[in-house]
């Protein structure tokens, strides 16, 4: 009854609203209506406070930003998930196949601030180099990433929440997107920021709790011997398919590499063509926009990794009765600290999933919105629209889209797909528009036409092979058959290879001469200091990119290839070789916790120090701004005299 | 633990039976899953969230997290940026633009 009566009261609030409005015929009564939605939405701000945060965010925030938007409920359900059924390769795969990403974006995002520093969203780069084609293709290739992502969110966050509370699991897809429409919807990407940061040190102290729970302090485990004790013991019983003498403690795990490297293909489209990881770039500082993703993606490696390691192999050491239909819904991190502390734990658990959930929901709605409003509005109805018309979009496309996100999650939830299903089908039908997206900044003979036919035809092309292949194996077209680790990468490697093949080609064939000065003259609504470089900063952008790319590339390296190459001797580890495994996720977290909790706060000191003083203290904050401290950011913008 | 080890290793069956449902005797031990050290809380639990069990967590705390929690949180976040903007920010409009915008609106 309370969830029918729950579900009625939002959608007569939401209905109410649209007829208020469009039943308003005079100019005065919609007047009156414009400014109740302004006392409801307390802020009028400017454009690009709304949707780039005044470019002026620095390293630790965008760095904790980057962490939480990058940290969905299935980075916390599913990361246990495979440490549960593929032992430290799966915690370790996880980690490792979804940080790099973010270490090289930052490569990108110093791109983004020479070839495109006005730019508001990645398809505008697009758009002011190929034209209107590929720009509908990959607008819609970026939808569905959002979309898919959203549904993983909703997927994971609902079903955590049904198994915890009892809660009907359609009320909770629904409910959740309710309290981040209400700050993205005032507040725009700066207040999505703030939540983030809050977000993100809720979820690393927690990750630090429970690590600290399982290897320190748990009466049943409480050190690595106890674990590696139980795993070695477990392993008779349940020996897993494919590992190294079936251990939990190989890296030797065929499944696991798989997994990886699926893993690996699915996150680099996600992070690629998600256009919430682009804001993120466009939002920062210049200087802070690489050391920001570097720092972000070196942190979050804490998270998938140190709570694998903890929840997925203390699941396992505990030999908890999660069935494989819950572990699949990403229940094995519930269980576990549920087991070891209670209703606490739950609690705990039950926060993070909430808390990563509205974190990456948000940057996910204010993605969307500036896709609808600037690259569907903008470009295709209203191209000379005001700044404030765009806001108005934009907050009517948040609104829209958190309301979708409870329907997407009803009905995945309905079809019965599933967290694990749908984050490994995802590879195979975005990635295919990867290799198009990272053409469109790095590569100026990348031809338009190549990459959007690379784009549709790898993509037919992934879902064929993922179908035909599925399909071949006894019983014919089952989700089982389709939801197999080896399935799902054979279509996805199809779907990245075919359009990088042929957008390569046909750029060779066929190049574009690009000299970036149609991305630099992409319009900017309203005048904004921060987007222009001075040649300074320019030279120094240059400098730094090619600093970061043997950065980058090398830890990279070292954490996809180096790391695992150094564990294959282990073979099946050791005591002393997994209590070493052990410390170092342990110094991980900490050191991560420590660092993105911190290092916002201390940045923002003058500001917080302002605001804590309702300005009576501003001096401090006003010398920052000006660089009169010796602050090394404050001064990376000065309008161009050039 | 090692005595609980070897105690658990006594009921292993060869048929792929957790030896826990041979253990605890349970009546259908196809189903039962895991529990290899033979934890009575989960004796014969064939999941560890079954939809017959008491839930973990009340409803009543799952709503106070899931709206209670979620509308405090915006209201904080908006609070806060509302705050920043009133005492540090240009970043918000003036009177005149906000009208010019409504009359935009409405034209």
């Amino acid at each position: 009854m309370i969830p029918v009566f729950v579900c009625l009261l939002l959608f007569s609030f939401f209905w109410s609203l649209s007829v208020l409005y469009v039943t308003a015929s005079t100019h005065e009564s919609r007047l009156f209506f414009v400014h109740l939605l302004h006392l409801f939405l307390f802020l009028f701000l400017s454009i690009r406070f709304f949707n780039t945060a005044g470019r002026e965010t620095r390293k630790g925030l965008t760095a904790s930003v980057l962490v939480s938007q990058w940290t969905w409920a299935a980075t916390l359900l599913q990361s246990s998930n495979v440490a549960f059924r593929f032992g430290v390769a799966g915690a370790f795969w996880y980690a490792s196949g979804a940080c790099v990403q973010l270490l090289l974006f930052s490569l990108l995002a110093i791109l983004v601030k020479l070839r495109a520093p006005t730019c508001h969203t990645f398809l505008e780069i697009i758009n002011a180099r190929w034209g209107r084609t590929p720009h509908i293709i990959f607008t819609c290739f970026a939808l569905l990433t959002n979309i898919i992502v959203t549904a993983l969110l909703i997927l994971g966050g609902s079903a955590v929440t049904t198994a915890l509370t009892g809660i009907d699991i359609h009320l909770a897809a629904f409910l959740i997107p309710l309290g981040v429409i209400m700050y993205t919807l005032a507040g725009g990407l700066k207040a999505t920021f703030i939540a983030s940061w809050v977000n993100s040190s809720i979820i690393l102290i927690s990750v630090c709790i429970l690590i600290f729970k399982v290897y320190v302090s748990a009466p049943e485990l409480g050190s690595p011997e106890q674990v590696w004790e139980r795993l070695t013991f477990v392993t008779r019983f349940a020996p897993v398919p494919h590992n190294k003498d079936g251990s939990y403690l190989t890296m030797l795990s065929r499944n696991g590499l798989f997994f990886g490297l699926i893993n690996i293909v699915a996150n680099f489209t996600t992070v690629f063509v998600d256009q919430a990881f682009w804001q993120s770039a466009i939002a920062a500082t210049p200087s802070s926009a690489w050391t920001g993703y570097m720092l972000g993606g070196l942190t979050w490696f804490a998270i998938p990794f140190s709570l694998a390691t903890a929840l997925g192999l203390g699941g396992v050491a505990l030999s908890l009765p999660v069935s494989d239909v819950e572990a699949s819904a990403g229940l094995v991190a519930p269980a576990t600290a549920y087991h070891l502390m209670g209703r606490s734990g739950a609690v705990i658990v039950f926060i993070m999933v909430f808390s990563a959930v509205t974190s990456s929901g948000a940057a996910e709605m204010i993605a969307v919105s500036s896709i609808c409003a600037y690259d569907i509005y903008r470009t295709y109805i209203d191209p000379s629209c005001s700044g404030q018309r765009v806001i108005f979009v934009s907050r009517i496309a948040i609104l829209g889209y958190g309301l979708l996100m409870g329907v997407v999650g009803i009905a995945f939830n309905g079809l019965s797909i599933d967290l694990n299903f749908l984050y490994n089908a995802m590879a195979v039908f975005i990635s295919s528009s990867f290799i198009p997206v990272i053409y469109a900044i790095t590569w100026g003979r990348a031809s338009g036409r190549g990459v959007s036919l690379g784009a549709v035809i790898g993509l037919i092309a992934g879902v064929t092979v993922w179908l035909s292949y599925g399909g071949s194996f006894s019983g014919g077209l089952t989700r089982g058959n389709l939801d197999q680790e080896k399935v799902h990468l054979a279509g996805a490697l199809t779907a990245l290879c075919t359009s990088g093949i042929i957008a390569t080609l046909y750029s060779l064939y066929d190049p574009d001469d690009c000299d970036w000065s149609t991305t630099r003259a992409i319009t900017l609504i309203e005048d904004d200091p921060n987007s222009r470089l001075t040649y300074e900063t320019e030279a120094e952008l240059r400098g730094a990119f090619r600093k970061n790319s043997i950065i980058a590339c090398s830890v990279a390296m070292c954490i996809l290839v180096v790391w695992p190459l150094l564990s294959v001797p282990a073979g099946t580890f050791s005591l002393s070789y997994f209590r070493l495994w052990v410390y170092i996720s342990l110094a991980w977290g900490v050191a991560s916790a420590a660092i993105l909790t911190a290092l916002p706060l201390w940045e923002s000191r003058y500001g917080i120090l302002a605001v804590a003083s309702f300005g009576h203290i501003l001096l401090p904050y006003r010398e920052s701004k000006n660089g009169i401290d010796g602050d090394d950011e404050s001064d990376d913008f000065v309008a161009d005299e050039r | 633990m090692r005595q609980r080890l070897v105690a658990a290793m006594s009921g292993v069956s060869p048929s792929g039976v957790s030896p826990s449902a041979i253990y605890f005797n349970c009546p259908d031990p196809r189903s039962v899953s895991h529990n290899f050290f033979n934890l009575s809380q989960y004796a014969c639990f064939p999941n560890f969230f079954g939809d017959d069990r008491p839930r973990t967590l009340t409803p009543a705390v799952g709503y106070l997290v899931v709206i209670a929690f979620g509308l405090a949180f915006g209201l904080f976040t908006v609070a806060l940026i509302y705050l920043e903007h009133y005492i540090l920010g240009s970043s918000r409009r003036g009177n005149s633009e906000y009208v010019l915008f409504c009359l935009d609106l409405l034209l």
